[in-house]
């Protein structure tokens, strides 16, 4: 089993810019590992398999707007893989049945600079570079709820749903860890012995 | 879209960049009528991201008579130079002279910008011969370098856009390609500045005829007479303008300054959705 951890910012959507090219591309070469179809996972209320469309228009992309939207996890993730994607599940922490290899799309704070989407929180750089750590070392980040929610961490449930789930020891890495807008991004892969 | 001899033009606003090769032009007042100065200022608006050069060797306003030869000799040399440099820049020549355009073509020139309303008709005929494109411009029905003298229309808006339809399509007949072909109201050209004013404000009746619309608006008289100011301080009520006209789908503005105009033409552009941001993180990340 193979998981691929990547943001969940919709600068990632094609249609919204794609996002900077040191991200794009370790987000690339993470789901590149992946075997069709791929799970993806993403927080989203309430949990259970979506069906739906990719669709920008929400974040402000000028095309018609679709009936059925995915959440924004699941949309970022369909959006990447494209027609690699199989089951789309919202989680909300609680463990799920895992089949085949696995996306899981969610981001670190959003609180990491003065010009962050949630301003300057001088406990969020910390916080991250746990997740990149838990990460690194095959575990699923374990977050306090609160101080998740004060630090916006948008990847908290999944990763919780990932560490309920998942059994096995994994060979992992960091294929990209920053904050270029203030958000804490980590792409990171699991390859199962 | 919009192609000149083989070079199509991306479907943006676009920048057709003033080049005067004239001792006495109303802005530039000779500052490159050297043909030194000439090309540095081609290397300078190419290098800001105009997508036409608009060369021209006879000033608008009347002023020393400038015969046929001696425009040629102001501009043919000029063509050439560029067109050695810029083997794919889109090159304009501002002339109302058939000789003068058939010399220029020769030389590799894509466009004839014609500014007074084709006084000589075989121009179209010697554009098509070269395959090239043409601007047709309304002048008030005035001969070249005059000025108007209480020039009154019924309806300007309806004149300019029957005479405009009307030169384009003969343009077509003539065998200018229809997509190298663009229509240009003339502000200023045999109006008065309400006259231009009004024509501004109605750029949608220029666009819904169909052929793509070149505005002339930099610096213009119009411009100085609604705010009170001399050439020199009318960036602002010419960018005004121009934006006004890029959003009612102008799609080529002739302009001095280039950087300025690229900006606010990508700026309009975006809010109408023809250009994506350059960045996108806000709210994204």
């Amino acid at each position: 089993m193979r998981v691929a951890f990547v943001p969940s910012a919709p600068l990632l959507l094609p249609q919204l810019g794609g996002g900077p090219d040191e991200l794009r591309s370790a987000v690339l070469q993470a789901i590149s590992l992946l075997k069709a179809p791929v799970m993806v996972l993403g927080a989203g209320e309430p949990a259970g398999v979506r069906t739906g469309s990719v669709d920008a228009t929400p974040w402000g992309y000028r095309a018609s707007a679709a009936s059925d939207p995915l959440p924004l996890p699941l949309c970022v993730g369909a959006a990447l893989l494209g027609s690699r994607a199989g089951t789309l599940l919202a989680v909300d922490g609680s463990a799920v049945e895992l089949d085949g290899d696995v996306l899981v799309v969610g981001d670190g704070t959003a609180k990491r600079t003065e010009k962050a989407p949630g301003h300057f929180d001088a406990r969020a750089e910390e916080v991250d570079a746990g997740i990149v750590e838990a990460l690194a070392s095959g575990r699923a980040p374990e977050l306090d709820d609160v101080l998740a929610a004060e630090l916006l961490v948008g990847g908290a449930a999944a990763w919780r749903t990932v560490g309920r789930s998942v059994t096995g020891a994994f060979a992992a890495e960091v294929l990209y860890a920053g904050a270029p807008y203030g958000v804490g991004y980590v792409v990171a892969t699991w390859i199962g012995s | 879209m919009l192609s000149f001899r083989g070079k199509a033009l991306p479907e943006t606003s676009l920048v057709m960049a003033i080049v005067n090769r004239t001792p006495d032009s109303f802005y530039d007042k000779g500052r490159t009528f050297g043909l030194e100065a000439a090309l540095e200022r081609v290397d300078q608006v190419v290098a800001e991201g105009a997508h036409i050069v608009d060369i021209g060797g006879v000033k608008a306003a009347p002023g020393a008579e400038v015969p046929a030869a001696e425009e040629t000799e102001r501009v043919l040399p000029l063509v050439e130079a560029v067109r050695a440099r810029h083997p794919a820049l889109v090159i304009s020549v501002d002339t109302f002279r058939a000789s003068v355009a058939d010399a220029v073509l020769a030389a590799g020139a894509d466009i004839v910008n014609d500014a007074w309303e084709c006084p000589e008709p075989e121009t179209y005929e010697v554009a098509a011969a070269h395959g090239a494109g043409v601007v047709c411009t309304h002048a008030g029905h005035l001969p070249p370098r005059t000025r108007p003298h209480r020039v009154a229309y019924r309806d300007v808006v309806a004149d300019v856009v029957a005479t405009l339809t009307g030169m384009a399509e003969r343009a077509v007949a003539a065998g200018v390609p229809r997509e190298s072909v663009l229509i240009d109201p003339g502000h200023d050209f045999g109006k008065n500045t309400r006259q231009s004013l009004l024509l501004t404000d109605r750029t949608t009746d220029l666009v819904a005829t169909g052929w793509p619309v070149l505005m002339a608006l930099s610096r213009k008289d119009f411009v100085g007479e609604v705010l009170d100011l001399l050439p020199d301080d009318r960036l602002e009520g010419t960018l005004a303008a121009t934006a006004v006209c890029a959003f009612q789908g102008a799609r080529v503005f002739r302009a001095h300054d280039v950087a300025a105009t690229l900006r606010v033409l990508r700026m309009v552009d975006a809010v109408r959705g023809r250009v994506e941001p350059l960045v996108n993180v806000r709210g994204l990340a």
